[in-house]
Order: structure tokens, then C-alpha cells, then sequence
């Protein structure tokens, strides 16, 4: 009886970690701010996340001003964090080189690819900020900065 | 009883010295490559693509492809990593590279192809991979939306994920599951 109470306790625990409580945003967040940052504000985050922006080729197809590190021609030319992510965030994403499937971005949504060592969106500090290191400089060309990262942060975990 | 722990020592030993005997005559002893997992690995990298084994690839591409500088541009894709990750996955690719691991047939193969002044970036453009693919026509691969190019090798080769192996046999090209008639 008592190992089974155990085994239950154990099963409660994993459930309770595989729900992605927002602590780990929280997490972030807070060293965002340690960093400088006063509030975050979700609005502007979600107006980051649609916003369009010239690539390393500009719509004419000559070089933007941006500092692109990557310019090629079969890149697209006009690009926002829908790009790959889609529109609707509780629905998967596809890399639009790969074509590779990307997990929703709402942390309320069920993931497509299932890897047994990924937890769910938004879990892993590390991940979060290998994501926005990569994904800043394809799409705006820079890195971003703490306060943007926070309110990009602010605007998904609500979704 | 004892003669049967005696049979078993001799054939533990046999098998043994068989192997031994491959390595110092220098036979590869495996078909594959090495099968190798890293949790790291197939998080950093295996995240976006096939987690490549390190054996696919010599030890000096390896190490050229996880350059910082290199990273940010990774075949059209900013693959950066922190410096501790990268520095972790540069270590098992190098220590585990195509040069390194000769007791696999397909490592030493795509090793002994490569020029030793030339280090390739893609697996797919060292010459035993591309002699390797030379015959199967473009609609079954880079025109097959369900492959779409030779990078992509667990699309077709089914043992390659769990085992690191890529012969023939267990090969499987969607959209054509009888190529092996079409092709001579």
C-alpha cells in the first residue's frame, strides 16, 4: 500500500512538471528585469510576433540595411516570426526551409512531435534562450534584447 | 557440467580473438557507422534535423563545422549554440569522427573517399556518398515531397536512426516502395 501511495505521489509530481506551470517563465522574466527591465507589456510582444520585416534582401532584392549575417536569394525576402510559426498558435508550425514540424508555440496546445526528453513549451530556460538567439537574428537580423524577449514571453504563455 | 563451462570459455574466446584479430588486421568489424546517442547531442542538434553520427563525417569537418562563425551560418540557418554546448558537442563529434571509428565499414569507406586536403561541410557531397546515390533519379528523392533531398537520410533509410545502419536492404524510398525494380 505504501508503495503504491509512493508510486501515486511520484505520478502527481511528474504530471504536475509535464504541465509547464510558468514558473520557468517566471524564471526568465525575473532576470530580465534583474537585467534593467521594469515591466513587460503582452501587446507589444504580440505586435513583435506579427510584425514584417525586410530580409537580408530587401523586397526590391538588393541588401537591406539590416546586419544579416546569412544573405541568399532563396531566402524569403519579407519575414515575421509567423514565417515558420503560423499564424495560429495552437497549431504546429513548419520551418519553411526543412519543412520540418515545429510544436505549437501555445503552451495549452498538444505537441506534434513527441520526444520523450522535451518537456513542454516554454520548460527549459536554455532552450528558450537558445530559440531566441537564433530565431531574433533570422528574423529582424540582432539579437533581442531583454526587454523584447519579455514581452514576446508575456504575449505566448497567455496563448 | 564442467565440460560445458569449458565450451563456453573456448567459444567467449574465439569470438573474441575473432573480433581482436579484425581490429589489428585492421578489418572493419562493423557494417554501419557507429550507432552512437548523446542526449545533448540529439538536443542541440538532432532538434531540427537527423541527428547525424559522428562516424558520417571525418573528425576535421567536424571540427570546422562547429566554429562559432560557422554556427551562425550553418548551411542558411543560424544554428548557434552557448559556448559550453558547443564546446560539449564539438568534443563528441571530434572524438567520434569518421577517422576515428575504422572498426565501421561505412565510416571507413566515406573516410578513405575523402581527399586529405579537402574538408567537406556536407555529408552528402563526400565522394562515397555521392557515388553511393549516383543511380537513383531525382523523382525519388530531391522531386519526392516526401524525401526531398539526400540530407534527409532517415526518410529512406530506415535502421539509420536506431542502428547506424544504411544497407541496401534496409532501405524503404516513400512514394516508391519497389525502387529497388527500377533501378538497375
Amino acid at each position: 500500500m505504501y508503495k503504491m501511495m509512493l508510486f501515486a505521489v511520484m505520478l502527481l509530481g511528474t504530471s504536475a512538471v509535464q504541465a509547464g506551470d510558468g514558473t520557468v517563465i517566471d524564471e526568465v522574466l525575473a532576470g530580465y528585469q534583474a537585467e534593467g527591465v521594469g515591466s513587460f507589456s503582452a501587446e507589444h510582444g504580440k505586435e513583435m510576433w506579427i510584425a514584417k520585416h525586410e530580409g537580408p534582401l530587401g523586397l526590391d532584392g538588393n541588401p537591406s540595411g539590416e546586419a544579416f549575417k546569412i544573405r541568399r536569394d532563396d531566402e524569403p525576402r519579407s519575414r515575421s516570426c509567423q514565417t515558420c510559426h503560423g499564424t495560429d498558435l495552437s497549431l504546429p508550425g513548419k520551418h519553411w526551409r526543412t519543412g520540418k514540424l515545429i510544436n505549437p508555440m501555445s503552451p495549452k496546445a498538444k505537441p506534434v512531435e513527441v520526444d520523450e526528453d522535451d518537456g513542454p513549451r516554454f520548460s527549459d530556460k536554455a532552450k528558450i534562450e537558445k530559440w531566441f538567439l537564433r530565431n531574433c537574428k533570422w528574423t529582424v537580423g540582432r539579437e533581442c534584447t531583454a526587454q523584447e524577449k519579455g514581452d514576446l514571453l508575456s504575449f505566448l504563455r497567455n496563448q | 557440467m564442467l565440460k560445458k563451462i569449458f565450451a563456453l570459455l573456448l567459444l567467449v574466446f574465439l569470438q573474441s580473438s575473432w573480433a581482436f584479430a579484425h581490429d589489428i588486421f585492421g578489418f572493419p568489424r562493423h557494417r554501419g557507422v557507429e550507432p552512437l546517442v548523446d542526449k545533448k547531442y540529439e538536443s542541440s542538434c538532432g532538434e531540427c534535423h537527423f541527428a547525424y553520427q559522428p562516424g558520417l563525417l571525418p573528425s576535421r569537418s567536424w571540427a570546422k563545422m562547429m566554429r562559432p562563425e560557422q554556427l551562425e551560418d550553418h548551411f542558411g540557418e543560424n544554428a548557434e549554440l552557448a559556448e559550453k554546448e558547443r564546446l560539449y558537442i564539438l568534443k563528441f563529434l571530434t572524438e567520434n569522427g569518421a577517422d576515428k571509428t575504422w572498426h565501421y565499414k561505412r565510416s571507413v569507406k566515406i573516410n578513405q573517399s575523402i581527399p586529405e586536403n579537402v574538408t567537406p561541410l556536407r555529408i552528402t557531397e563526400t565522394p562515397y556518398i555521392k557515388k553511393k546515390h549516383m543511380e537513383i533519379p531525382r523523382r525519388m528523392i530531391q522531386d519526392n515531397k516526401k524525401v526531398r533531398g539526400l540530407s534527409y537520410c532517415n526518410k529512406c533509410h530506415t535502421e539509420a536512426v536506431s542502428k547506424g545502419q544504411f544497407s541496401r536492404t534496409n532501405v524503404d524510398i516513400p512514394n516508391f516502395r519497389n525502387w529497388d525494380d527500377l533501378i538497375d
